[in-house]
Order: C-alpha cells, then sequence, then structure tokens
C-alpha cells in the first residue's frame, strides 16, 4: 500500500499553462499546492454527482472526463468532455446550486480538487484567477451556444462531422502517415449522446464517413484522413 | 480494519460548525475511493457513510464520529473509501479553513 502523497506541485503539473493559475508566481503556485489534494481517478469513477452539493473546485491535470446530465428516464446526454487545463464544478460552487450534472472519468485522470474555503480566499488575493475562470466560463457559454445552435438548424451528419472536427483540434494527434488520430476513445451511445441523435444513427454515420474517405477506424481509435471533407460536412468555416 | 477516526462531543460539533460548513448529499456519494487522498474530512451528523473496501461496504462511520483528516493533512491515501448514502447529512473539514484557524489540535492531530 503507497503511502506517499499524490501531490505534484503546480509548478510542474503538465497543464500548468491552460490552467486557471497559470499567471500565479511561484509563490503564490506553492500555496495552492499545500492547499490541493491530488488523486488518480480509474475510467468509471465519479468525480461529483447531478444533485448533490459543491464543496470545491477539480482541475484536470491530465486525463478525460465526461460531463452528463441524467434525465427523469434515465437516459444519460453528455453536456462536454472536459481535459487537461479545464476546470469542473465551477458553475454550481459559485452559483451556489447543486450540481446539474455528473462528472465520470473516461480514461484514467489525475484531478486536484481545492476546497471552497481556499478557491474564494485566493479570487480575492488573486485577480488574475477570476479573469482565467472568467475565460473559461465564456468559452464554455461560446460552446454552449454554438452546440445550441447546432441542434436546432443542423443535420445530425453536420452535427457529428462537427463534433469530430472538434476533437480533431482539441485531442488530434498528427500521424506520420499524414492522418490525425483522435486520442479520446468514446463508444458510439456517448457520440450519440453528444450530438444529440439516436445510436443507430451515428453508427450509420459513422459507416458513410469511413466509405466516403472521411475517417478510418481501427478499434476504439479513430483517424481522420480528409479535415476538408469533413470541414464541407459540417457546413462550418474553422 | 483499523481508520483514523475520533468520536466528537457535541461541543466539538457547535465549534467546529462555526467554521465548517454541514452539507446533505440528497444522493449516494463516493466522497473518497479507496487508495485516494480524502478531498476532505468528515463528520457525520446524521444518516449513513459506508467504509468500502474494493467497493464493497465493511463498516459504517457513527454519527459525531470523525473521519479522514489525518489523511487530507498529511496528503496520505486512505486504503479504503467511503461512501455518503443519500439524504446523510455531513460536515466536511476542509484543509485550508483547518490550516488557516490551526485546528489540527482539535482533532489530535500534529501538522
Amino acid at each position: 500500500m503507497s503511502k506517499i502523497s499524490h501531490n505534484i506541485q503546480c509548478e510542474n503539473c503538465p497543464s500548468k499553462e491552460s490552467g486557471i493559475f497559470c499567471n500565479l508566481e511561484r509563490m503564490a503556485l506553492q500555496e495552492v499546492s499545500q492547499n490541493k489534494v491530488m488523486n488518480t481517478y480509474k475510467r468509471g469513477q465519479t468525480i461529483f454527482f447531478q444533485g448533490n452539493p459543491p464543496f470545491g473546485l477539480y482541475c484536470i491535470s491530465n486525463g478525460k472526463i465526461k460531463v452528463y446530465k441524467t434525465g427523469n428516464d434515465g437516459k444519460e446526454t453528455i453536456l462536454r468532455i472536459v481535459g487537461p487545463g479545464d476546470v469542473l464544478g465551477h458553475r454550481s460552487l459559485f452559483s451556489n446550486e447543486n450540481y446539474n450534472a455528473t462528472a465520470t472519468v473516461i480514461e484514467d485522470t489525475q484531478v486536484c480538487f481545492i476546497d471552497k474555503n481556499f478557491i474564494h480566499q485566493a479570487l480575492k488575493k488573486e485577480p488574475s484567477i477570476a479573469l482565467n475562470l472568467i475565460e473559461k466560463f465564456s468559452r464554455e457559454m461560446g460552446t454552449a451556444e454554438a452546440r445550441s445552435a447546432s441542434i436546432s438548424s443542423k443535420s445530425t451528419r453536420e452535427r457529428l462531422a462537427e463534433l469530430l472536427l472538434s476533437f480533431h483540434e482539441s485531442y488530434g494527434v498528427a500521424e506520420k502517415d499524414g492522418r490525425t488520430r483522435l486520442d479520446i476513445k468514446l463508444s458510439r451511445e456517448e457520440f450519440a449522446s453528444i450530438v444529440g441523435a439516436a445510436q443507430e444513427t451515428v453508427i450509420r454515420l459513422f459507416s458513410d464517413f469511413k466509405d466516403e474517405g472521411v475517417i478510418e477506424q481501427e478499434g476504439k481509435i479513430i483517424f481522420i484522413t480528409d479535415k476538408e471533407k469533413l470541414l464541407e460536412i459540417a457546413n462550418l468555416d474553422y | 480494519m483499523k481508520i483514523n477516526s475520533s468520536l466528537l462531543t457535541d461541543k466539538d460539533i457547535s465549534i467546529l460548525g462555526q467554521v465548517f460548513e454541514t452539507l446533505v448529499f440528497p444522493n449516494d456519494f463516493d466522497l473518497i475511493y479507496e487508495n485516494h487522498v480524502p478531498p476532505t474530512g468528515v463528520v457525520l451528523i446524521e444518516g449513513k457513510l459506508e467504509i468500502l473496501k474494493r467497493n464493497k461496504p465493511k463498516l459504517e462511520i457513527t454519527t459525531l464520529q470523525s473521519f479522514g483528516i489525518k489523511e487530507l493533512l498529511k496528503g496520505t491515501p486512505l486504503p479504503f473509501g467511503c461512501r455518503i448514502k443519500a439524504n446523510s447529512k455531513v460536515m466536511l473539514i476542509s484543509k485550508s479553513l483547518v490550516l488557516e484557524n490551526k485546528l489540527a489540535d482539535l482533532f489530535n492531530l500534529a501538522t
């Protein structure tokens, strides 16, 4: 049984540059390190649960988490996928509302927890943290607005292409053969949940994209082979 | 199974209540996973708190028992998990407030 501390200092965090504490001086970062708790969550473990009260903020060091709402019928709707440098739980924490969604890890993920008192004190002392949080809120709001518009005005084919492009941007890894590997593994059900379509529709569309030479698949790994065509299908200017 | 915990008195709870937040969890929640450093210490005020080993309940924390505070302050992982059962009321002992208010002694801990 390991008895050593799991804490990685914030200064050495791989996602420091994209996190909310990126502008802090060394001393202030050390203070954050002293007050945070870092843990590695395994795939399927839950960070917070819909309906429960928030008591702190979560910063993602590495890995990926899905944030989803469960309806009265038990159906999951994925709201977003978060990754390194992102924060979680901020909306409920600052609005003093219980969580309106659940956050579950989709691949082993290192997460730092910062308690409510510390984050409130830090925000008062360090305006840069507030500005970085506002930037994250604004981006999330922009993404939510775009998604809402997309659901009401675009076809499922266009929405799936749009999602693949956004994954290309966030999780794309250039391969030597010119393809881009998407470093994210989701089930067809999860893809369907994100684009707001039936699983069967998404399976058929994936098959169409493969036939059209837009994507390739090796097991659960998706490669984008023709980004231009995907842009055309998505019907947007990237 | 040995767990680090202290049984607090009503007087202790009254003092701690001036500093720490008490929350009701409407749904079951794995507050601490096995081999994780607790994100918070916890004192059960009402309801049920289960201690889990390999995801199976092994023990129950009793009312007014504190739990996970030493590990939180020392940054050491717990060899078992802790699940809050639905509608339980718990006082959450946050690390920053313990350090800020120098309350470690109250839990018989030296940081």
